[in-house]
């Protein structure tokens, strides 16, 4: 699976500054109602699965709630499992919050919105 | 002994245990096949997403004129194959260079054409989101899903084959002679198109949640269905037993065991969907509707609710249906008529049915009134005039009775003259309340005046 | 927490087994003791070993929780301390004395050895893997408390215990600060009885709240029922457990027992409260299910939630110590990274915890009148905030219908309060409810149109009891 081997290294690291930003121009004349997302596993988490792809296509108006849906899916979570995505690492984003909204707060540098998925710690 | 029960006990529970053990074993061992399955898939079919995603997209009409380009093409190849005299052989035989060719473009020629489109692989690396629609993991995941179960599905019936061959041999053959049966009244043909129709609109039905929203529309047909068997039973229980809870206990026991013994289940689901039912026809406006139709349950009550606070605490059928009217007489409700011999006609009434009434207070109503009788001849006015709402009813009660009526002398201001009253129509000789009940005529009811109120509720 | 693994610990200590084997046959002691002997001899040495490592573990356990008890938790004078909803200025000696009593009344779960194995295992003790579970049997137990009793209810032995020195961070007057409280309440012995409230009925509510979380396979909410329970969720005796799996766990415990029928608990899925579901709990029906659980009134709120991705964030520092003030606020079960600690209050940017990292003997519950000074801890401890770790779960407590609408007032002006730092809050109160797959039906006020979610041919999700008809 090539994209998991890709995965090894934040998609920050893997690719420059110049060409994360001439991606998402190229991607945004494509699909100007997208918004591209990179959903990354947080590098401590040890209970969810990895993704298959990492960068996302969004529909802006798209809430959040929806994603996070899309994503349990795409992940064959049950609903008692414990998914959180968090925005820049940091915070939790507010369901009722569109895609667009979110990206205009968060968006990064290079144009796209980061967003990393965790579950909860466990412990002893 | 005991010890022995609770090792039998301990066994069972043992058992169980290890029965559902090896369920979990197994639902382990199939979600490992499952995934097995699916990563295989995931690996072919990942980089085809955005193919999968335009053919969901055609299949559920959100392109409308590419779906509709795809069911003019399919009927019109559907149609040509099954009226078409050409050979089944020459088909598949055309079928089969077709695939070929096409294996042969994608692993020889295209791979030279990819330089040219690299952008195209690069963008490959996207994962697209539809809300609607699903992701090629989700897909690989069903797909992978509905194999194993086919997969164990025939292991199991080579199985059953090998270890049962005449339950099988009985059951294959059951199940082709309905599959003779059906072909020899239906064609080939139209059983094929109606497949084929199925398949191209259950895709649609998925979509639209057809099968949730069809059932959204027949649950309260359901349940009212329900509601007019067990749920009658169920909703008088509930009552019941809420209404018992304030009660003092004595009163609660003999409804109770009633009940007990007319119903003696009592499922919950049941329970629940008649507390649904109930909540929004009389609830204190509490109820609200979600917006997918379901209702919110709130403290409603039963359409039942006044009557059944009477009959809590009445137990004769009689005075519920009296239940508006001062305190009734004793009334045997197995008496056809009323003897002028029999001693209940005096009044004295049987315990068990008026509790309320001690034989000595009626008694004494009985010699009051006997006095009026003798004393009085012709009903006054005044006393006619102060029962003209509850007459009907008396009326009919006295009729059932087949007595005489006595309401013209019985109507003095007290309301313990009520009770005589009612008292006097059931004590009374047939033809004293024969005589009385002449009486009254039309030019008599045209007397009475309307404009006196006297309540007797 | 700890780097010996959970298997080593699997036989009580030597001392319990004897006493187990002595009580079993008076008459044939010496023979036993011969038995013994023999055993050990022909099962070698490695039985010993573990038993050894168990008793290193446990003590090293007790010393690393005795260490950080020696080492001063000191309060302020100055700033108020918010318990649960309470709040206590220390400047008045009276407060002090109520904010012991109400500390000293939680009820206090820690790790215990000794206890029947647990099924399908060898496991006598929990130390070292059952923290979290231990946090969320604090919770419940006070929900229990909340519900059974009320907030007020204090137990009445609660002043026979030792207090920590209290020594303020900023004090006018140093020379009127006493140095240690406990010679100052030693003399107040004879006043306790006045002070609790409802004193017999409760404590016999207490006792049998206390009985429910007994280490044994009967105990509606003890270890072994939580560890059954967690097996359907896929975690087995010795795993380590987190805050939203407990969560679950201990809503499934409610749920199959019969100990308190007017009670359930709500779970939130994705850090969203659906009104509409915990409505239906008050009226009695269990949402996505036909069964309903009878006149279920009372309604335990918990909410899993992540507070941040590697640290905790401090943008949510004001909003927790907004739910610390809560009545209605049952606590918040998390901890430092990979200790797990109950939180119950908080002074100043210091939260107030208790906490299971201390191993006890079991108790047998069975007996009468059951000694409880086990089940009650008199050292609170403090924790920065900045050092939880980000993954917890809330828990809010709702009586009826009525209470429940303040709680959603209260939480709303907390969660959106112009104070807090973070734009997004923690979580979200939503009116409809939740749908599996979250269909956007029935959800919070967005302009958009609902858009459904579709759904494979055959969804077998593993399993889910809230499964949605389609």
């Amino acid at each position: 699976m090539q994209s998991n081997q890709k995965n090894s290294q934040p998609f920050k690291q893997r690719k420059s500054l110049a060409s994360r930003k001439e991606e998402v121009i190229g991607i945004k004349a494509k699909f100007p109602t997208k918004i591209p997302v990179i959903v990354e596993r947080y590098r401590r988490e040890k209970y969810l699965p990895l993704l298959d792809k990492t960068k996302f296509l969004v529909p802006k108006d798209l809430s959040m709630m929806q994603f996070i849906n899309i994503i349990r899916n795409r992940m064959n979570l049950s609903a008692t499992q414990a998914f959180y995505l968090l925005v820049n690492n940091k915070s939790l984003a507010s369901m009722s919050l569109t895609m667009a909204e979110l990206y205009r707060d968060h968006k990064d540098e290079d144009g796209f919105l980061y967003m990393t998925y965790a579950s909860q710690e466990m412990f002893g | 002994m005991a010890q022995r029960v609770g090792e039998e006990e301990q066994g069972a529970s043992g058992l169980r245990r290890r029965r559902s053990g090896a369920r979990c074993v197994e639902a382990r061992e199939r979600d490992e096949q499952v995934r097995e399955v699916q990563e295989m898939l995931q690996r072919g079919l990942s980089s085809y997403e955005p193919v999968l995603s335009y053919v969901q997209a055609v299949l559920v009409w959100e392109r409308p004129r590419h779906s509709a380009l795809l069911h003019l093409a399919l009927n019109a190849a559907f149609w040509f194959f099954a009226l078409t005299s050409l050979r089944i052989i020459f088909l598949v035989a055309f079928g089969l260079m077709i695939i070929i060719c096409a294996d042969q473009w994608k692993n020889k020629l295209w791979p030279e054409l990819g330089a040219a489109r690299a952008s195209e692989l690069e963008n490959e690396s996207w994962g697209y989101v539809h809300p609607r629609l699903l992701s090629v993991p989700e897909l690989c995941y069903h797909a992978a899903d509905t194999w194993v179960s086919v997969y164990n599905f025939l292991r199991n019936l080579l199985l059953f084959k090998t270890e049962n061959p005449g339950k099988f041999c009985l059951l294959a053959c059951s199940f082709l002679t309905f599959l003779a049966v059906l072909g020899g009244y239906i064609p080939g043909v139209v059983l094929s198109y109606l497949l084929l129709l199925f398949l191209l609109l259950w895709p649609l039905a998925i979509y639209h949640q057809l099968g949730r929203r069809i059932y959204q529309k027949l649950e309260p047909a359901l349940q009212r269905l329900d509601f007019s068997v067990r749920g009658y039973m169920m909703s008088k229980y509930k009552e019941r037993q809420k209404h018992n809870r304030a009660l003092p206990p004595t009163d609660a026991s003999d409804s109770e065991e009633e009940l007990a013994a007319f119903c003696p289940s009592l499922d919950d689901s049941a329970v629940a969907k008649e507390l649904t039912i109930s909540d929004s026809e009389h609830s204190d406006a509490e109820v609200s509707f979600t917006e997918n139709g379901t209702f919110n349950l709130s403290r409603g009550q039963t359409p039942l609710t006044e009557g059944s606070e009477d009959l809590d605490r009445h137990s004769d059928p009689e005075e519920s249906f009296a239940r508006d009217l001062p305190d009734f007489p004793s009334i045997n409700p197995d008496a056809t008529g009323i003897e002028d011999d029999d001693e209940t006609s005096i009044g004295i009434p049987s315990t068990a049915l008026h509790p309320q009434f001690s034989s000595r207070q009626l008694y004494e109503e009985q010699e009051s009134l006997d006095a009026e009788l003798s004393l009085g001849g012709f009903p006054s006015t005044q006393n006619i005039t102060e029962n003209i709402a509850g007459f009907v009813t008396r009326g009919m009660i006295q009729l059932a009775l087949a007595g005489a009526s006595q309401q013209t002398h019985a109507y003095a201001e007290s309301p313990r003259a009520k009770q005589y009253q009612r008292n006097s129509s059931s004590e009374l000789d047939t033809d004293a309340e024969a005589d009385d009940f002449e009486l009254l005529d039309q030019s008599e009811l045209s007397q009475m005046d309307p404009s006196s109120s006297h309540s007797h509720q | 927490m700890n780097s010996v693994s959970p298997l080593a610990t699997q036989y009580g200590s030597p001392k319990g087994s004897q006493q187990t084997e002595n009580r079993r046959t008076p008459s044939g002691h010496h023979e036993q003791r011969r038995v013994g002997y023999q055993d050990v001899t022909a099962e070698g040495e490695t039985d010993e070993v573990d038993k050894l490592k168990s008793k290193l573990l446990t003590a090293w356990n007790n010393v690393k929780y005795g260490w950080s008890v020696k080492m001063k938790t000191t309060f302020s004078r100055s700033a108020p301390v918010y318990l649960l909803g309470e709040r206590y200025y220390f400047r008045l000696d009276d407060e002090i004395d109520r904010f012991q009593k109400d500390f000293v009344s939680r009820v206090w779960l820690t790790y215990r050895r000794d206890f029947p194995a647990l099924e399908g295992t060898a496991l006598t003790t929990d130390c070292g893997w059952g923290c979290m579970i231990r946090s969320g049997q604090m919770l419940l137990a006070q929900g229990l408390l909340l519900h059974l009793l009320s907030r007020e209810w204090t137990w009445s032995e609660a002043l026979y215990t030792h207090f920590v020195e209290m020594e303020p961070i900023r004090s006018s007057s140093p020379s009127s600060m006493p140095l240690s409280l406990a010679t100052d309440h030693s003399g107040r012995h004879s006043q306790p009885q006045t002070h609790c409230s409802r004193a017999p009925y409760g404590g016999e509510v207490h006792q049998n709240i206390v009985s429910w979380f007994s280490d044994h396979a009967s105990a509606p909410f003890g270890l072994h029922r939580m560890v059954a329970l967690g097996s359907i969720f896929g975690k087995r005796a010795g795993d380590w457990y987190g805050p939203s799996i407990v969560a679950h766990i201990i809503k499934k415990a409610i749920e199959s027992s019969s100990e308190v029928p007017d009670l359930s608990v709500y779970v939130s899925q994705d850090c969203t409260v659906y009104k509409a579901d915990i409505e239906q709990l008050f009226a009695g029906e269990v949402p996505h299910t036909d069964t309903s659980r009878g006149a279920g009134k009372a309604v335990i709120i918990l909410v899993p939630a992540r507070l941040g991705g590697e640290t905790f964030n401090p943008v949510y520092k004001h909003c927790l110590k907004e739910f610390l003030r809560m009545p209605s606020c049952l606590g918040i079960i998390g901890g430092k990274p990979k200790h797990s600690l109950y939180f119950i209050g908080y002074q100043d940017n210091y939260l107030l915890y208790l906490d299971p990292h201390y191993c006890q003997p079991y108790i047998d519950t069975s007996r009468d009148n059951f000694p409880l000074e086990s089940f009650h801890c008199n050292a609170p401890r403090k924790l920065s905030i900045t050092r939880m770790d980000p993954s917890c779960t809330f828990a809010f407590y709702a009586k009826n219908r009525d209470d429940f609408g303040k709680l959603c007032e209260h939480l709303s002006k907390v969660l959106h309060s112009p104070q807090a730092e973070e734009k997004y809050p923690i979580f979200s109160i939503s009116e409809g409810q939740a749908q599996e797959y979250a269909s956007a039906e029935g959800q919070q006020s967005s302009s958009h149109p609902p858009v459904c979610r579709k759904k494979g041919p055959m969804v077998k999700r593993p399993s889910s009891d809230e499964f949605e008809f389609l």
